[in-house]
């Protein structure tokens, strides 16, 4: 059963997608399951690693809060999802949030890469819009009801 | 008185009358025994001193009348038992009264005799001195003080040439001359004034020929009874021999000396021949004799030759002499020193010598070393009338124990130097060999150097091919290898010394019995005396002969065979060096060929080889791009359809709520995602006919071509106030027109879309000249690209900008073309802010 004392808050998500129209997929799918969250979206990997060290327009918490998981593609401009997931899983203060890589790729090459940069998990997204929608509702359900957080 | 009676005996008494009558008799009888015995040991004493017939007789009687004595003295004792009368005592008394007296007077002419026979001893010692002091060898002379003899012994008066009467009473200044008489005188004085002797003083004398003679003189004074001087006794030795002896020493040493001398020069001397003149003319110069010759030992023909003569004739030379022939073969064969001072009568003087110098003294030492013989010294007087002296033998033989060294030396020297003469010359075969002499004329100076080596007349190299020797290089007696004939293994002595593979020393070949007819008549022809073969052997077998004649009687010696046997192993190595030489030559021949055939297949196959991993390689890049590609196709084809089904589905679910707003976007993403998917589609098709279908290259003007690039982006220039520029006078390349266009459009295309935020925006295309191509560029002063994304920008999918309409096609695509025409592509720029600037070479053909 679904543990509704434990999140208080909403859950915290930064989805980092270059792909406007799979950001707003992603947006629309965790939202229609009214899973209480708060989407936060950057669409490259400079802005995703700016976000989480608080730099420049990210420098506020309120605005932008410490997310309590991270969406990342893995085709990014600039700064690739690989190189992201590296930053942060390098980085004393941010390894302990898990990352989800949310891509189009299957190579094989990708999925070991990522688990070799401490990736918590690989997801595939479908072109089915059913299994989409089903994968947000089960990812949103997943990371705010199963998964246990740190409380700070 | 009556007598007493004694019993001596049964049947014998004696009868003693009155005591005192018996005691005179006995007292009587006593002293006529005493004075007997002294008349017999006088006589006996005289007989010992006279030996005359008186002493005999005055023995006789004194003997009778002891026994007439003893007769009356029985009788007088013994005669009857009883007393004797009176008157017959009274005869008895008598008688021995008469006795006494006779013996009496008997004794009186002994005492006479033995004064005679004191006189006869006294007259025979004087007749000893006499004797004494004529015979001393020493001359004695009394003189009073007016200087005359008074008396002479005989020596001295032979001395003086005068017998002892003529001379004894005459003064010294009748017998002597003037001046000697006064020195003699002079001592004289000298003595009898301080009377005291004067000792060995040697002073001259004169014998009665004349000559003078030394003598050693002792002046004693002489003396009176009452001690006053009455003369001088002169006791004189002749000295003059020991005089003489003493010279002769000297003369001796002297001699010693010049020996020593002179065998200090000769054994300086290390020249044999030099040393051998200078030893002749030495020992004649020592005996001062007029000829000297030194004979050698000739150990190969045990014959003496005269090698060195000093004054001697020419004829000489030729002789030869045996053991026991002639003065020097007796001396070599007795080893003993020899003189000779009549020469032509006697058993040593052979006819030739007499006839040719009949020298009339001789004298020779034999040169023995260590009881080897070295030869004979013989030194002559050839003026008759002188001779050699027995004094002379001994700094002969010195001289000759000296010279018999110094020869020794000499010969040791010149072993030693002809030892370092051979050891050079092998040394210097070596070094020909070492130094790869050509073979041909190396072998033909073999023969030449090995006459050198050993002194020989001639020397041939003969080397073995099957079965027969054949000569190599010139041969003497104007054969030359050609016409020399052949020896068969085995044939002769040559051929022997191949086949038995040993050293052949021919002292005579006429007498060998190795060697046919044919052949002695050659070398009788030829004059060859002696040969010597030794084989020249190979490191498995026998390679050929070298042999050496001589003309000569002469034996090659040990040494002289040993040298010639090293020198042919000298050969041997130099022959097989040269074969040895010509098999690597053509090993080395053949391995260059093989080795040039192997490095061509080498070459070739790492041609091959390369080819091959250019074609991997190629294939390898391919293979990368097309994976790459591959990926990156279904990634990015993957995303707009993913947009697509999502839309759709959500566009099923706004229709069924109605939320008609909420359509409408839906629709639009539709729609984008469909085109973005066209122009994907499209732009992919381009890039694969890229390299696949190819325009024939053309002439093309790069002003030209980028008038009409900008011309076709001339919408979006206008629309954005993009100032272009195109620098004048571009070259004209070579390529595809259509691709090279695209390049262009892309990039002024690209720059237009990223030129950010520029209020003064601004492209220029040139070109500049670099090290070894032509550098094309397009630069403007856009946002730029940071260093990290420099290569980046040209990945397949790549943007940097995820807003932009961009599907990263068009730089993958520009790179593509550029690359198939052989160029290359970069970006310059110094990052976010400071535009950028693509540049490109084109392959110069």
């Amino acid at each position: 059963m679904p543990r509704e004392d434990v999140h208080s808050d909403p859950l915290t998500i930064l989805l980092v997608e270059d792909n406007l129209p799979h950001a707003e997929l992603v947006k629309r799918g965790l939202g229609a399951h009214e899973i209480a969250n708060k989407i936060y979206h950057v669409s490259d990997g400079e802005a995703a690693l700016a976000y989480l060290l608080r730099q420049g327009v990210y420098a506020d918490p309120a605005t932008s809060p410490r997310p309590h998981v991270v969406l990342l593609d893995l085709r990014l401009p600039k700064v690739s999802g690989l190189d992201v997931l590296r930053e942060i899983k390098t980085n004393n203060d941010l390894r302990t949030i898990p990352v989800v890589i949310l891509t189009t790729s299957t190579a094989e090459r990708d999925v070991v890469s990522a688990y070799a940069q401490h990736a918590n998990s690989y997801l595939v997204k479908p072109v089915d819009f059913a299994a989409f929608t089903r994968l947000m509702h089960d990812l949103g359900l997943y990371w705010l009801l199963w998964n246990y957080n740190p409380l700070s | 008185m009556a007598p007493r009676r004694v019993r001596v005996r049964p049947g014998m008494d004696v009868y003693w009358y009155e005591r005192d009558t018996t005691m005179g008799i006995i007292v009587l009888l006593g002293m006529t025994i005493a004075l007997q015995l002294l008349a017999a040991v006088s006589a006996l004493r005289l007989i010992r001193i006279t030996a005359q017939r008186t002493g005999w007789v005055s023995l006789a009687l004194a003997l009778v009348l002891l026994a007439l004595q003893h007769c009356l003295f029985f009788l007088q004792v013994t005669v009857g038992e009883a007393p004797l009368p009176p008157l017959m005592s009274a005869v008895l008394g008598l008688g021995i009264a008469a006795c006494l007296l006779v013996g009496i007077a008997c004794i009186a002419p002994l005492f006479v005799l033995l004064r005679h026979a004191g006189e006869a001893e006294i007259q025979k010692q004087r007749a000893e001195y006499e004797m004494i002091f004529h015979a001393v060898p020493v001359e004695l002379r009394f003189k009073d003080t007016n200087n005359r003899l008074i008396r002479v012994n005989n020596t001295a008066a032979v001395a003086d040439g005068y017998t002892v009467a003529e001379i004894e009473g005459k003064s010294c200044w009748d017998l002597y001359p003037e001046e000697l008489a006064v020195r003699y005188y002079a001592d004289d004085l000298e003595v009898m004034r301080t009377g005291m002797p004067k000792r060995h003083f040697v002073m001259p004398h004169q014998t009665p020929s004349g000559t003078l003679r030394w003598v050693e003189v002792d002046k004693l004074p002489c003396r009176d009874r009452d001690g006053t001087i009455s003369g001088v006794l002169v006791v004189a030795m002749d000295i003059t021999e020991r005089q003489r002896a003493e010279e002769a020493l000297a003369l001796r040493m002297a001699q010693m000396e010049a020996v020593r001398s002179i065998a200090e020069e000769i054994t300086r001397e290390l020249n044999l021949s030099t040393l051998l003149d200078l030893i002749v003319q030495r020992v004649a110069d020592l005996l001062k004799a007029t000829r000297s010759v030194i004979y050698l030992w000739d150990e190969g023909t045990h014959t003496l030759r005269p090698r060195a003569g000093y004054n001697t004739s020419a004829w000489l030379s030729d002789v030869s002499l045996r053991l026991g022939e002639g003065v020097a073969g007796t001396v070599a064969q007795r080893r003993q020193g020899l003189l000779i001072n009549d020469y032509q009568h006697s058993l040593y003087a052979p006819p030739a010598f007499v006839e040719h110098d009949g020298p009339a003294a001789i004298i020779a030492e034999p040169l023995v070393y260590r009881d080897r013989l070295v030869g004979v010294l013989v030194v002559m007087h050839s003026e008759p009338g002188k001779y050699f002296a027995p004094q002379d033998c001994e700094p002969l033989a010195v001289l000759a124990t000296q010279a018999t060294i110094a020869i020794e030396n000499a010969r040791l020297f010149e072993d030693s130097a002809r030892r370092q003469a051979w050891l050079t010359t092998i040394l210097d075969i070596n070094k020909r060999i070492a130094a790869h002499e050509d073979m041909a004329s190396l072998l033909a100076q073999i023969a030449e150097e090995a006459k050198r080596l050993i002194r020989a007349d001639s020397a041939i190299l003969r080397l073995l091919r099957d079965d027969r020797l054949v000569a190599v290089g010139p041969t003497p007696y104007g054969l030359t290898a050609a016409d020399a004939p052949e020896t068969r293994l085995g044939e002769g002595i040559v051929g022997r010394a191949a086949l038995e593979n040993r050293v052949f020393v021919v002292p005579d070949i006429q007498a060998h019995p190795d060697i046919s007819p044919f052949q002695k008549q050659r070398a009788a022809e030829a004059g060859i005396n002696a040969m010597l073969c030794v084989p020249v052997r190979g490191p498995h077998h026998v390679l050929g002969v070298l042999s050496s004649t001589s003309t000569q009687r002469r034996v090659f010696t040990n040494d002289e065979a040993m040298v010639l046997s090293a020198y042919a192993e000298q050969v041997a190595i130099a022959i097989e060096h040269a074969r040895l030489l010509a098999a690597e030559e053509e090993r080395t021949a053949v391995l260059e060929r093989t080795n040039l055939i192997l490095r061509d297949e080498i070459t070739e196959r790492q041609r091959v080889e390369a080819e091959r991993e250019r074609l991997i390689a190629e294939q390898e890049a391919k293979n990368a791009e097309m994976e790459r590609f591959t990926y990156t196709v279904s990634h990015d084809l993957k995303s707009p359809l993913i947009t697509i089904c999502g839309f759709l589905g959500l566009l099923e679910q706004d229709a069924r709520k109605g939320n008609v707003e909420r359509m409408q976007t839906d629709i639009t993403y539709i729609h984008t995602a469909a085109a973005t998917m066209q122009r994907l589609l499209d732009e992919l098709l381009e890039l694969s006919r890229i390299g696949r279908v190819v325009h024939p290259p053309t002439e093309i003007p790069l002003s030209a071509l980028a008038h009409e690039a900008v011309t076709l982006v001339g919408g979006q220039i206008a629309a954005r106030g993009v100032q272009v520029h195109i620098v004048p006078d571009l070259p004209v390349v070579v390529g595809d027109h259509q691709r090279l266009l695209e390049v262009l459009q892309n990039l002024v295309d690209n720059a237009v879309k990223f030129m950010g935020t520029q209020h003064t925006p601004r492209i220029v295309i040139g070109c500049r000249q670099a090290e070894k191509d032509t550098v094309y560029y397009v630069r403007d002063n856009g946002v730029g690209i940071a260093p990290q994304y420099h290569e980046k920008v040209f990945g397949l999918f790549e943007r940097l900008e995820p807003e932009g309409d961009g599907t990263g096609v068009g730089l993958a695509l520009v790179k593509r073309i550029i690359e198939v025409h052989g160029g290359r592509i970069w970006v310059e720029s110094a990052g976010q802010g400071c535009g950028s600037t693509f540049c490109f070479t084109l392959s110069q053909q």
